[in-house]
């Protein structure tokens, strides 16, 4: 048996935990190794110096602490798992909520799809190296500073919004 | 467990006066700081109750309970940079301290700075083995690695302290 193998078994040794066999093995090793007893002895003395080491008493009212947050959970059972979890949040909303959230996501994606084809089905950039030289626009293909496409969604709603200048 | 898992909220208040003094052994050995281990044991205790309906008891719930807080104390140094403890409690009598209390305040300043010198995880298994008299096993399991690296840990730990603590070991 070798040093390394003691030295990480010495702990269990000291504390009565390994088995009859190995022990009298470590046993053998530790009658004719020096550091190893040594070793032995230092653990021996440092668990008696950790028990000497006084550890302050339970803070006061820490358990009265504890049971007034846990009666407050438990008076919300939804904050009890995580307000943050998508499943309790899930689980706290009811099936014709749940619905409701189902159909403004679906509204609210149609939306955002039809004005984007409005978008989308306008004029394309303007090609041709011609206006180029004149208009930053045309030579840098950022066509969405252009106007929006005649008769779009977008359009009509920037006529709604947009104020008129005197 | 069960009864806790019920709703009995007497049953979770026999587990709090039960093993509170484990909880804030365990966090105060680690962490060597009042407040946070106060913290960290209210923390635990909430964590087991909102547990509870899923827990199995597949290990003694004592070791069960110095896994929460293992977890606690663990990923608070991660987020925290560590401090290394320059003070120990003050003792709360008004009366000078005699020779012998500071000698011991010294000794347990030593064994604090000692503790703290050492990596989170060799700390806590110092912890779980030399204070609270876990076994490697249940030490391993609390900290959730095999016995083979509990070991390990272990005996780096005692190489660290072992030249730290010499004086006081030698007492």
């Amino acid at each position: 048996m070798r040093c390394k193998h003691v030295t990480r078994r010495l702990d269990a040794y000291a504390a009565g935990e390994v088995p009859a066999e190995e022990r009298s093995r470590i046993e053998a090793h530790l009658a004719t190794c020096e550091s190893c007893r040594q070793a032995l002895t230092n653990l021996e003395r440092m668990g008696d110096l950790f028990n000497r080491a006084s550890l302050p008493p339970v803070p006061d009212g820490l358990a009265e602490r504890v049971m007034a947050l846990a009666r407050t959970r438990a008076a919300s059972p939804a904050r009890a798992t995580s307000l943050w979890s998508f499943a309790a949040w899930r689980q706290a909303l009811s099936i014709p909520m749940r619905a409701a959230a189902a159909v403004m996501l679906v509204l609210g994606l149609a939306l955002g799809i039809l004005m984007g084809r409005g978008v989308w089905s306008g004029p394309g950039p303007t090609t041709g190296t011609a206006n180029s030289a004149s208009d930053p626009l045309a030579a840098y293909n950022v066509d969405y500073l252009t106007d929006t496409p005649s008769g779009s969604l977008a359009e009509s709603y920037l006529s709604l919004t947009s104020i008129e200048k005197p | 467990m069960q009864a806790v898992a019920q709703g009995d909220l007497d049953a979770f208040n026999a587990i709090v006066l039960r093993h509170q003094e484990t909880v804030w052994g365990i966090a105060y050995r680690f962490l060597g700081d009042g407040h946070a281990a106060e913290d960290i044991a209210q923390e635990a205790f909430l964590r087991i109750l909102d547990a509870a309906p899923r827990y199995k008891p597949s290990a003694e719930f004592r070791t069960y309970l110095s896994r929460v807080v293992t977890r606690l104390c663990l990923d608070y140094v991660r987020k925290r940079r560590p401090v290394y403890a320059e003070h120990v409690p003050e003792a709360a009598d008004a009366t000078p301290p005699g020779a012998e209390q500071i000698s011991a305040r010294e000794d347990e300043k030593t064994i604090r700075q000692a503790l703290d010198s050492l990596p989170p995880n060799q700390r806590m298994a110092v912890v779980l083995r030399y204070w609270e008299g876990l076994n490697c096993r249940d030490v391993a399991e609390a900290t959730e690695t095999s016995v083979k690296a509990v070991e390990r840990l272990l005996a780096r730990a005692r190489e660290s302290l072992q030249p730290k603590l010499a004086r006081l070991i030698e007492k």
